[in-house]
C-alpha cells in the first residue's frame, strides 16, 4: 500500500475535488432572487397562464435570463445542459411546438411567422435557396412546405420552385395561413443592386395548392426602394403588421410605409420616430388592397408606438403622461371603432412601462423592478376597457440585500389560453 | 486488475517529478501574480487619484473595477495553464517512445511482463488522464485561494467579486478545462480522451509497421476524425437541421465511444500481434 500512495493521493484528491465541485450545495443560480407572480384568487384561471421574461442583474452587470411565472422564477442558468443547448428559453411557442410535434419540427426554423396552426393542421413555409459563390445572391429558390394533419398524422411534404421571382438575395416569410387546402405566404424578397447600390424589397401573397403541390398565384402587393449610397438623414421603412401566429383565421395583413428619422437625445441615445405614415391594408379573402384613412390623432409619433392587429381592428397604442390611449380601426369598416384610455401604474414614467397585447388582451406592467419596489400587472379586455386582471411580480428578501433589478422584457401567455 | 494498477502506479512514478514541477510552477506563478497583477492595479489607481487628482468614482467609471477577469488574463495565470498543456502534449508521445529510445529498451521488459498487454496500453492512458484531471482539479482549488488573494489585496470599493461559476464563464480557456455540468464534462474530456486512444493507436501502427506504419497513423488519425464528423456531415447533406441540439450532444458521445473502443481494441491487437522488440 505504501508503494501507491501518489497515486492513492493523486486519485483521492482529483475525484474529491471534482465531486465537491459538481454536487452542488448552490445552484447556478446562486444568491439570486426568486421571482413570483401573484395572483388574486378570482383571477387565479389567467394568472395561471401568465409568463414574464425578463433579465436580473446586480452588482456584477451581468444579465441572468430567467422566466417568472405563479410558480415561481426559471433562471437560464439553472437549466440543465442540453436544455440551454437547445436555445429555446425566448421562444416558448417553438418549445411547445416541440414537445407536441417533434419528428415534425425537425429540420425546421423556429421563426414563429413561418407556422400556422389550427384545430386539425399545422403548417410550415419556408424559403429555401442556395447562395452564390459570392456569398449573398440566393439561387434556385424554392418553398419548403410541411403540412401536418394533426389526427391522422399524415404529412404532406413538398418544395416549389421559384421560378418566376428567383432574382433576390434574400427571402423571408411573414405570414402564413392556410383556408380551405390554400396555404396564403406574404414573403418579403429583398435584393440588393451593388453597381447602383439599390435595396429593393418587394412583398409578395403566394398562393399554394397543398393537394396538388402546385403555386397557383403570385401577387405583388407592394415594393420599396431605397438608395443607400446617398447620404440621409431619413428613410422609408415597410413594415408588416399580422396578428400573432394562432389559430384565428386572419382576413388582413396590414402593411405600414413610413418616413423615418433619427433624433439624437441629450443622454446620448437615439430616437427613431416617423415622420409620415401610411396604411395599406390587403384582404385575404377578396384580394383587393384598399389605402387606410388613419386619423392623425392616432398616427404612430414613435417607432416604438405599438402596432396590434386583432381579426378586423388595427390597434393603436401610445403612452403619454402616466395613461395609455389605444385606439381601434376597424379596417371593414375603415373607421374608428373605439378609443380607451387606461391608466399606468402610478411611478411609472413612459420609459419604465410595459404593455402589448396578447391574445387579445392588453396586458400593462410596471417595466423595472427594484429592491424598493415590487411590478403590477393590470390585464383589461380592450374593447370593453374593463379591468380583469390584477396581478403583481413580487421578489423575496434576496432582492432587499443587493441593488439588483429586473427588466422585464416580454409578458405573453402560455399555451392553452385558448381554451380560456 | 492488480497488474493494471501496478504498470499504473509505475507510470505515475516515472513522470511523478516533472508532474510536480508543473505543480510547484502553476502554483507559484499563480499566487505570485495575483499580488503583482492587483499591485500593479492599485498603482495605476494611486497615481490617477493622488498625483492626477482624478476621483474615484472617474477612476472606476473610466477604468472599471478590479476582478479576477484581469488577473486571469495575465500571463502569470495563463501561462502555467499553457505550460502544462504543452508538456502533457508532448508526454502523450514521449511516454511510449522512452520506453523504446531511452537508455535502456524499456519496452523489452514491459511486454514480456505476465501480463494482458492491453494493461501497458490502458495504464498509460490512465497515467495521462488522472494527470490532466488531476491539475484541473488544482486549479478549482486554487482559483477560491487567488480570488481571497484578490480580496486582501485590493479594496472593496475598486473591486468586483466574481463567484466560481462566474470566474469559469468569463474566462474561455477555464469554460474548457472546467465544464459546468457532468454531461459537458462527459463530452470535453470524452473528446480528449478519445483523441489520447488515437494517438496511441497511431504511434503502435508507427512502431508496428515503420515508416510505412508513419502513414498508418495518420491515415487512421483521419479516418477517426473524418467517423466523428460524419454524423454532422451526412446531416447537412440530406437533412440539414434534422437533429435537434440533444439528440447531437448523444450522438456526439456515441461516435466518442465507438472511436475509442476501435482505438482500443486495434492498439491491443497491434500489441498482441504486430508490434516487434
Amino acid at each position: 500500500m505504501k508503494r501507491y500512495y501518489k497515486l492513492i493521493s493523486l486519485s483521492l484528491f482529483t475525484i474529491v475535488v471534482w465531486a465537491g465541485f459538481f454536487i452542488p450545495s448552490i445552484p447556478a443560480s446562486g444568491n439570486q432572487p426568486e421571482f413570483v407572480i401573484k395572483t388574486q384568487d378570482d383571477q387565479k384561471e389567467l394568472g395561471h397562464h401568465l409568463v414574464v421574461s425578463g433579465d436580473y442583474s446586480d452588482n456584477d452587470n451581468i444579465s441572468k435570463f430567467l422566466t417568472i411565472s405563479e410558480e415561481g422564477s426559471d433562471y437560464f442558468s439553472d437549466r440543465s445542459y442540453l436544455s440551454q443547448k437547445e436555445m429555446l428559453y425566448a421562444n416558448p411557442g417553438a418549445e411547445q411546438l416541440i414537445k407536441d410535434y417533434r419528428n415534425f419540427m425537425r429540420g425546421k426554423g423556429y421563426d414563429l411567422k413561418s407556422f400556422y396552426q389550427d384545430d386539425t393542421t399545422l403548417a410550415y413555409v419556408e424559403i429555401d435557396s442556395d447562395i452564390n459563390f459570392r456569398g449573398y445572391e440566393s439561387i434556385n429558390p424554392s418553398f419548403q412546405v410541411d403540412v401536418l394533419d394533426k389526427e391522422t398524422k399524415d404529412r404532406t411534404t413538398f418544395e416549389l420552385k421559384l421560378t418566376k421571382n428567383s432574382n433576390f438575395d434574400y427571402g423571408d416569410i411573414l405570414f402564413v395561413q392556410l383556408k380551405e387546402n390554400e396555404l396564403q405566404v406574404v414573403a418579403s424578397l429583398s435584393s440588393f443592386d451593388h453597381e447602383k447600390g439599390i435595396d429593393s424589397e418587394e412583398y409578395h401573397l403566394f398562393a399554394i395548392d397543398v393537394e396538388n403541390q402546385e403555386l397557383i398565384n403570385d401577387e405583388l402587393i407592394l415594393e420599396n426602394e431605397e438608395n443607400i449610397t446617398e447620404s440621409q438623414s431619413e428613410w422609408q421603412s415597410l413594415d408588416v403588421i399580422s396578428a400573432e401566429t394562432g389559430e384565428n383565421d386572419q382576413n388582413y395583413i396590414v402593411f405600414m410605409k413610413s418616413v423615418q428619422e433619427a433624433e439624437s437625445l441629450p443622454n446620448g441615445e437615439e430616437r427613431i420616430f416617423m415622420k409620415d405614415s401610411e396604411f395599406i391594408a390587403y384582404n385575404l379573402e377578396s384580394k383587393k388592397q384598399s389605402k387606410l384613412d388613419i386619423p392623425e390623432e392616432i398616427q404612430p409619433e414613435d417607432y416604438d408606438d405599438s402596432l396590434h392587429l386583432e381579426g378586423n381592428n388595427l390597434y393603436f397604442s401610445k403612452l403619454k403622461n402616466n395613461e395609455l390611449d389605444m385606439s381601434s380601426y376597424d379596417i371593414s369598416e375603415q373607421t374608428i371603432a373605439s378609443e380607451q384610455t387606461f391608466s399606468t401604474p402610478e411611478r411609472d414614467t413612459e420609459e419604465s412601462t410595459y404593455y402589448g397585447i396578447e391574445h387579445g388582451y392588453l396586458i400593462i406592467a410596471g417595466r423595472y423592478i427594484t429592491n424598493e419596489s415590487d411590478a403590477s400587472i393590470i390585464i383589461y379586455d380592450p374593447k370593453s376597457a374593463e379591468k380583469i386582471y390584477d396581478g403583481e411580480i413580487s421578489a423575496d428578501d434576496k432582492m432587499k440585500a443587493v441593488k439588483g433589478e429586473l427588466a422585464i422584457h416580454d409578458i405573453t401567455f402560455t399555451v392553452g389560453l385558448n381554451e380560456y | 486488475m492488480s497488474n493494471y494498477l501496478k504498470l499504473v502506479n509505475f507510470e505515475l512514478n516515472r513522470f511523478i517529478k516533472l508532474y510536480m514541477v508543473l505543480i510547484g510552477v502553476t502554483i507559484v506563478s499563480q499566487l505570485v501574480g495575483a499580488v503583482l497583477v492587483s499591485r500593479r492595479y492599485l498603482k495605476d489607481v494611486n497615481q490617477a487619484i493622488y498625483e492626477d487628482g482624478m476621483s474615484q468614482s472617474s477612476f472606476i467609471e473610466q477604468f472599471g473595477q478590479f476582478s479576477f477577469y484581469d488577473f486571469g488574463m495575465s500571463l502569470w495565470f495563463v501561462g502555467p495553464i499553457a505550460l502544462s498543456i504543452v508538456v502533457l502534449l508532448i508526454y502523450v508521445f514521449f511516454i511510449w517512445y522512452r520506453d523504446w529510445f531511452a537508455k535502456n529498451t524499456f519496452i523489452y521488459r514491459l511486454l514480456t511482463l505476465p501480463t494482458a498487454r492491453l494493461n501497458v496500453y490502458l495504464s498509460k492512458a490512465t497515467t495521462i488522464f488522472l494527470m490532466v484531471l488531476g491539475l484541473v482539479a488544482l486549479q478549482l482549488i486554487l482559483i477560491p485561494i487567488e480570488s481571497r488573494v484578490l480580496e486582501w489585496m485590493v479594496p472593496l470599493d475598486f473591486r468586483n467579486d466574481l463567484s466560481l461559476d462566474q470566474i469559469i464563464e468569463q474566462l474561455h480557456v477555464m469554460s474548457v478545462l472546467i465544464p459546468q455540468s457532468i454531461l459537458q464534462f462527459i463530452r470535453n474530456f470524452g473528446i480528449g480522451f478519445m483523441s489520447v486512444f488515437i494517438v496511441f493507436t497511431a504511434i503502435l501502427l508507427e512502431r508496428s509497421f515503420k515508416w510505412k506504419g508513419i502513414l498508418l497513423g495518420i491515415l487512421y488519425g483521419a479516418f477517426t476524425i473524418g467517423l466523428y464528423v460524419l454524423p454532422g456531415v451526412l446531416e447537412s447533406l440530406i437533412s440539414p437541421g434534422y437533429f435537434y441540439q440533444s439528440e447531437k450532444f448523444f450522438i456526439a458521445i456515441a461516435m466518442v465511444v465507438i472511436i475509442s473502443s476501435l482505438s482500443i481494441w486495434l492498439g491491443r491487437l497491434l500489441l498482441k500481434y504486430k508490434v516487434t522488440v
